[in-house]
């Protein structure tokens, strides 16, 4: 694949972080996620040399990213009998803007970095950048627990972009940690969501305060 | 040999009365006053045997650490110290017998005090001795800590309990001082010890203002030096007498020998160190008095009298530096003679002080002197000595007080008349000086005119009996060296300039011949004096009434209702002073013409202190309002933070 199309679809990527922000509902924003994760493995696959481990991993990855965590959420959210309002502390609107802002920062970043020339031509990095801050944005951003389980997952996604594309297949075994790890952690936050809304009625993290010092 | 024995003495002085002490208590008591005595008088002799071969003796110690050697090192400037620690601890231990009695006070608690008082007065002995820096900040570090457990030692008292958190406070933000002031001095120029500072840092690099600064608060906050005695007036007033003498008498004092021992370091000196530290002296010592006069409690005016002296000592070394700066040695030898002996003078005058004041609280278990009258009726030995001490803290002949404030006062007039550069601000000492003196006269015209004489207030005088020779002994011994110390200053003449050479590095043409004039001057003034007086006796011999109150205005049926009281009699010199004072005032309103009851109640306490507790409290309440914002607990706030810092780091590394 060249260029202009890796960096077509990494576009496709930054649009979705956008769409997550403005989302009002949290099953949507589950299923962006999942779709987000689901055309990274594609772009990882594609983009490179066609071998057994790749497409292990590859298979691997769509599995957990796009059907097995968004199933695991959906599940919890039900079982929770959590509200599918996101109840944003930043409205929508400013999230996005700030979304906005955060995509023009990236860019600003990774140009002063001291990338490879390959790298550069490539909007990886920069993409990297924003769908990161697009995770930790929505983590500030909205109060529920389970919006902090789906910005972490964006973060991961940020993660995998940068780890899958500019260091190639070699990432086998990282990878695959970090995909356990992820899927560890859903699953404790699952738990702790049913917790969290048997205690305090609703999965808000707001009513956490309490818990401080 | 002779310090060795001295302080295995006062080491078994504190934890022999654990073998003994359960199973005869009294024997215990005065066993381990003697051995603190002996201790103390081998430790004496061997101080005096060592002034006059003039001799410095230096040891390493087998202890080597990565901030060097420990090391001990006799110098003049030490052995001036160890006499009042010697003096004024063997004093106290002798105190207690009868102040604070194993029998009495309850065993546990008697232990802990004769323990720490012969561990406070072994540190403090090692505190000036030491030579390394390390070894000068443990000591100095234990001795705070010592000085704590004192205060804090009756642990049912809330009054000592929260003086002694104030003290804790106070004395742990002057140690960090110290601690950046050595490690300048150790990191930038490579000294570990004292004897190889003095005389060799420059002044013209940079830290070395950082290391004067940082000095003078670490050690000025133990001195007790404007702004900085804000833990000084509870912590002398909520402790035992005896301790409280040993705090106000010598602990204070290792303060201003850490800034003297800091000033010496320098080869010259800027001319505003010398202005700053001689106007603060100034300043503490007109606010020591004028707060002393205002207080009612014995103890706590006692405490600002030490504040006053404070100043006035370091009013002398203040003087010592400018001289320094300005080059005239006149002031450099008589500001720092002069400030070294009030330091010996103010160690024995304000311990018999205490000790006389504590010979009070314990018959009538109250500190404020408006409740007292009449004392001397009953306790006349101790009214003698409160007077004696009282003159002297006055600064009045004949008494040590005086002669100590004489150097200060001939230092700034000789060196204005002096060829080499005459500094006419130095006039300004002296108005302070003698505005401290006549402000320190009328404050002990009070407290001695209120307590012992007139009629008693709320105190019962019957079946009151003069206090315990324990008692009395420390306060007899104490007013005979401030008489001796008063009429024979030129003892101690040679020591101080020998002292004042290690400050200038150099020898100065000047000689300190005031002292023989000021004997010779008072045996004049005996003889006439005795003269006179057994004149006036023999002729009115008849007409002297001794039965008269003093108060009563020439009304023969006194009550002490109509007496002067504290505040009446303070009340003019704290119209002048009302500026400086938080004044409470309230007063009952009188009604019809034949009036049943009046009633007036006045508190005046100290601003300054308040202003300090306000501007702290206010800054605490802001600062943990500030805190409860950026630590509120909501879990998307600490992710921002998170969120910044990446953000910011990422544009650093970009750059």
């Amino acid at each position: 694949m060249n260029a202009s199309t890796i960096n077509t679809i990494l576009l496709l990527v930054v649009l979705i972080n956008m769409f997550i922000m403005g989302s009002n509902r949290i099953i949507t924003a589950i299923k962006a996620v999942a779709l987000q994760g689901i055309i990274l493995a594609l772009l990882a696959f594609f983009s490179e040399e066609f071998t057994t481990k790749g497409t292990i991993l590859f298979i691997i990855i769509v599995s957990i990213k796009g059907f097995i965590i968004p199933l695991l959420l959906i599940h919890a959210t039900k079982f929770a009998n959590i509200n599918q309002e996101m109840k944003p502390l930043i409205g929508y609107m400013p999230t996005m803007f700030i979304d906005a802002l955060s995509v023009f920062l990236s860019f600003f970043i990774s140009q002063k970095l001291p990338l490879l020339p390959s790298h550069q031509e490539t909007i990886i990095v920069p993409v990297f950048f924003a769908t990161l801050m697009s995770g930790m944005i929505l983590i500030i951003a909205r109060q529920k627990a389970i919006t902090q389980v789906i910005g972490y997952l964006m973060m991961e996604n940020g993660v995998y972009i940068l780890s899958s594309m500019l260091t190639g297949s070699v990432t086998f075994l990282a990878e695959i940690g970090v995909l356990l790890d992820v899927l560890a952690g859903v699953f404790i936050m699952g738990i702790m969501l049913n917790h969290i809304s048997t205690t305090f009625e609703k999965g808000d993290v707001g009513k956490l305060t309490s818990l401080r010092e | 040999m002779l310090f060795l024995v001295s302080i295995c003495c006062i080491l078994g002085a504190g934890i022999l009365p654990f073998f003994w002490a359960s199973t005869q208590p009294i024997l215990s008591d005065k066993f381990s006053t003697t051995m603190h005595i002996i201790g103390s008088l081998s430790g004496l002799i061997f101080v005096f045997i060592q002034i006059s071969y003039q001799s410095t003796i230096q040891y390493m110690l087998p202890l080597q650490t990565m901030f060097g050697t420990f090391s001990v090192r006799f110098d003049t400037m030490s052995m001036l110290f160890l006499i009042p620690i010697y003096i004024i601890s063997a004093m106290s231990s002798l105190y207690s017998i009868s102040y604070w009695p194993t029998l009495t006070k309850g065993l546990s608690v008697s232990l802990k005090y004769r323990l720490y008082l012969s561990f406070f007065t072994l540190f403090m002995l090692l505190l000036v001795i030491a030579d390394n820096f390390i070894m000068f900040l443990i000591c100095w570090e234990i001795m705070s800590l010592l000085a704590y457990f004192l205060i804090t030692i009756d642990e049912f008292n809330d009054e000592s309990q929260s003086a002694g958190y104030l003290y804790i406070i106070a004395t742990h933000s002057g140690v960090i001082a110290l601690f950046g002031m050595f490690a300048i001095l150790q990191t930038h120029f490579g000294f570990y010890d004292f004897s190889s500072a003095i005389g060799n840092v420059n002044v013209n690099l940079d830290f070395a203002s950082a290391i004067f600064l940082l000095g003078l608060f670490g050690f000025g906050i133990k001195a007790g030096i404007f702004p900085l005695y804000f833990w000084l007036p509870n912590a002398h007033a909520s402790a035992p007498v005896a301790v409280s003498a040993l705090l106000s008498g010598v602990m204070i004092k290792m303060g201003i020998y850490g800034i003297v021992r800091v000033i010496s370091f320098f080869i010259s000196i800027p001319h505003w160190w010398g202005w700053l530290v001689f106007g603060l002296g100034i300043i503490s010592g007109i606010l020591g008095v004028v707060y002393a006069i205002a207080q009612h409690d014995i103890k706590k005016l006692l405490a600002y009298h030490s504040i006053e002296n404070i100043g006035i000592i370091v009013i002398g070394v203040g003087l010592a530096m400018l001289g320094k700066s300005y080059h005239n040695d006149i002031l450099i030898l008589f500001g720092l003679a002069g400030a070294l002996f009030h330091i010996i003078n103010h160690s024995l005058f304000k311990p018999l002080l205490f000790y006389s004041a504590g010979s009070m609280i314990e018959k009538y278990h109250t500190r404020n002197i408006s409740h007292y009258g009449g004392i001397i009726k009953v306790q006349p030995l101790t009214a003698l000595f409160f007077l004696i001490g009282a003159v002297a803290i006055s600064g009045l002949p004949p008494f040590n007080g005086f002669a100590s404030e004489w150097l200060l006062y001939l230092g700034m007039f000789k060196s204005l008349l002096s060829t080499q550069n005459a500094l006419l601000p130095v006039i300004g000492g002296v108005l302070a000086l003698s505005v401290i003196g006549g402000l320190a006269l009328a404050c002990f015209v009070k407290v001695f005119g209120i307590s012992f004489l007139g009629k008693p207030r709320h105190i019962e005088l019957s079946n009151i009996k003069e206090s315990a020779w324990p008692m009395l002994l420390p306060m007899a011994i104490l007013s005979v060296i401030c008489f001796i110390l008063g009429v024979f200053p030129f003892v101690v003449e040679e020591l101080l300039s020998r002292i004042v050479l290690i400050f200038n590095h150099q020898p100065i043409n000047f000689k300190l011949e005031a002292m023989t004039d000021l004997s010779y001057a008072y045996m004049w003034f005996f003889s006439l004096f005795a003269l006179i007086a057994g004149i006036l006796f023999y002729t009115f011999r008849d007409k002297i009434q001794m039965n008269i109150d003093t108060w009563a205005c020439a009304f023969p049926y006194g009550s002490s209702k109509i007496q002067y009281t504290p505040a009446s009699l303070a009340e003019m010199i704290m119209g002048l002073f009302s500026w400086t004072l938080k004044s409470r005032h309230n007063e009952l309103s009188v009604k019809g013409i034949f009036v049943k009851k009046y009633q007036y109640y006045l508190h005046q306490n100290d601003k300054i202190i308040y202003f300090l507790i306000k501007t702290t409290d206010a800054f605490l309440v802001y600062a943990s309002k500030i805190r409860t914002l950026i630590h509120n607990g909501y879990m998307g706030i600490y992710v921002l933070y998170i969120f910044t810092a990446l953000i910011i780091m990422l544009l650093y590394v970009g750059q």
